[in-house]
């Protein structure tokens, strides 16, 4: 594991390799309202969310668990589209899924019956953008630089879960995407894992400074990787407030026990707290979750 | 570093062709199912020759012929012409059948995953239609086809034809929505640029576009084939792939095909319903 984290030293960086030029896009979020369910019993899940995603800043999402930062995400993504409101990608509306927008996944979406290589190539492959050589020499740098050179031919099932993961991050970057999103990636990993993969994410993010949605529901992560933490209510989500984190980059893991991450946490496990107890008092009180 | 062509090469089939045998005598499994085989002959034998040996005949197996017996009689079988003829006819009968079923069941049951407006037609006739025996189906089968193989050929495609429908049908309706989204976000919409709507390309993008995907195409179906049958030998036995065998009747090949088409179907709606 420490040997992969180490490759990001080497030479040849992912900038260069998933294309500069494309980094520098933003996302406003405008007035967005989503809700599922059928009219008689809609339950609003985001309700009039505005938001900007700033260019070539890691923005994080937190927010309590169920409460909408999928649902968020589909939405950028493209999967679904708002109810109300628009989403714009350097201007231009989102309606529908696009190689602008990757996303890596809650849950591994690695195509199981193909290899590492494979599933890498799949996009470019399928669109036909990049060819032969070029193609898997980009994938073959890529796979080195996540560490898992040696694993082309394995099948994802046959990977640990933070090399999974690692395979999920080369298959979105070699489409070049102009955002990154990430819903909540490494949630499953143990946690030494997850601390290794947080620190290889965060190499990866500085060395290239691609415009990069994050969604965690774990603070401390939140802080570590944040740019720009962005804490969302309790079901429906609403933004509650943003929060510059202004902590020196590069960043390693002893930045956490640093006054001023502290302090942000403070700040930030405040308001998530208020947002959780909201959240139980409904309930207590008889009514139905997720209703005022 | 290793060559484009040589990742591109199908994982180790000569590899594992050599050492199939090998693995195959090392491994425990056969071991134990050669001794269930042989211990049941014996107990046949013994059942059969109960009367002879014991002076007491079992009911039911003491009345078959032992499988001693029945060897002798195959090995004078095995001379005959009639013999040979039997396994060729027989054979003709169940592929005509079996492939049949294949042709009209495979595309059936996919347009039945991928089409609301078809699978609310034709899925309650078929449904009614399906738990007849295929047995049940012989009277009727002689009396609307004209020769006897016909009929024959008729039933065993009856007995292919309801399974395949409905494991491809099972097949496209367990993909997860996961890889769809994936394959979405990577452009599998271009699966869909002729026919039904117009694309902002020029017309030359539009026909390469369209071979390049269809080829992509054809391999993302074979290897989702390739793995399913590689799934039991070359994988690591920790590592079971989620579409393995769930019933005896269960085609991982269906399954495959139909999680291919489907997803590029979806990509194509999507596309579609953002034009
Ligand atoms: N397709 C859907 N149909 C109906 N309800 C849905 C759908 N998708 C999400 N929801 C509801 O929307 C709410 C938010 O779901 P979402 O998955 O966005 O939460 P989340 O914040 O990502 O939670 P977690 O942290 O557990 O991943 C949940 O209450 C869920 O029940
Ligand atoms: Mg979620």
């Amino acid at each position: 594991m420490h040997r992969q984290l180490n490759n990001t030293d080497q030479p040849a960086s992912v900038a260069s390799l998933a294309g500069s030029t494309a980094s520098q896009a933003s996302v406003e979020i405008k007035g967005v309202c989503k809700s599922y369910g059928e009219e008689w019993e809609q339950q609003d899940v985001i309700k009039d969310l505005t938001l900007d995603i700033l260019p070539g800043k890691l923005t994080v999402v937190v927010g309590p668990s169920g409460c909408g930062k999928s649902t968020l995400v589909n939405l950028i993504a493209g999967f679904e589209r708002p109810d109300r409101g628009e989403i714009l990608l350097n201007g231009r509306r989102v309606t529908g899924p696009s190689k602008d927008r990757m996303v890596v996944f809650q849950e591994t979406a690695l195509i199981p019956w193909q290899t590492t290589y494979q599933n890498v190539v799949f996009g470019p492959k399928l669109r036909g953008d990049i060819k032969g050589k070029a193609l898997y020499q980009r994938a073959h740098e890529l796979l080195t630089k996540v560490g898992l050179q040696d694993f082309m031919d394995k099948y994802p099932l046959q990977l640990s879960g933070g090399m999974q993961r690692r395979a999920e991050l080369a298959r979105a970057l070699i489409n070049q995407p102009q955002i990154m999103i990430m819903d909540e990636p490494f949630r499953g990993l143990d946690a030494m894992s997850r601390g290794l993969m947080q620190e290889f994410f965060l190499r990866l993010f500085e060395e290239n400074r691609h415009t990069n949605l994050y969604v965690t529901s774990e603070i401390e992560e939140a802080i570590f990787l944040a740019d720009r933490l962005v804490v969302l209510s309790n079901r429906p989500a609403q933004l509650r407030t943003v929060i510059d984190i202004d902590l020196p980059r590069p960043r390693h893991y002893q930045v956490l026990s640093s006054p001023e991450a502290f302090e942000y946490k403070r700040a930030a496990m405040e308001i998530l707290h208020q947002e959780a107890m909201r959240s139980f008092r409904p309930s207590v009180t008889g009514r139905l979750p997720g209703r005022p | 570093m290793v060559s484009v062509s040589e990742v591109s090469r199908p994982i180790g089939i000569a590899r594992s062709r050599r050492s199939f045998l090998r693995r195959t005598l090392g491994r425990q499994e056969f071991w134990r199912g050669c001794v269930a085989i042989v211990v049941f002959l014996i107990l046949w034998e013994i059942g059969s020759r109960s009367g002879e040996w014991f002076g007491y005949t079992l009911p039911h197996v003491g009345l078959l012929p032992p499988p001693s017996d029945v060897a002798v009689a195959w090995s004078k079988v095995l001379m005959k012409w009639g013999y040979w003829e039997s396994w060729y006819q027989s054979f003709k009968r169940v592929l005509t059948g079996f492939i049949a079923a294949q042709i009209i069941g495979i595309p059936f049951g996919l347009m039945l995953a991928v089409n609301k407006y078809f699978r609310d037609i034709f899925f309650p006739p078929f449904e009614v239609l399906r738990p007849i025996p295929p047995l049940a189906w012989v009277p009727a089968s002689l009396i609307f086809w004209p020769t006897n193989e016909m009929s024959i050929a008729f039933v065993t495609f009856l007995g292919a034809f309801f399974t395949i429908v409905i494991n491809v049908l099972g097949g496209a309706r367990t993909i997860d929505v996961r890889y769809l989204r994936a394959v979405q976000s990577m452009g599998a919409s271009q699966w869909d640029l002729g026919g039904r709507r117009g694309r902002r390309d020029d017309l030359g993008r539009r026909h390469a576009g369209r071979w390049r995907s269809r080829l992509l195409h054809l391999e993302f179906v074979y290897g989702r084939i390739a793995a399913a049958n590689r799934c039991r030998h070359d994988l690591d036995r920790h590592c079971r792939l989620p579409f393995k065998h769930r019933h005896p009747h269960d085609r991982p090949q269906c399954h495959a095909l139909a999680q291919a088409v489907l997803i590029r179907k979806t990509g194509a709606d999507h596309a579609q319903a953002a034009q």
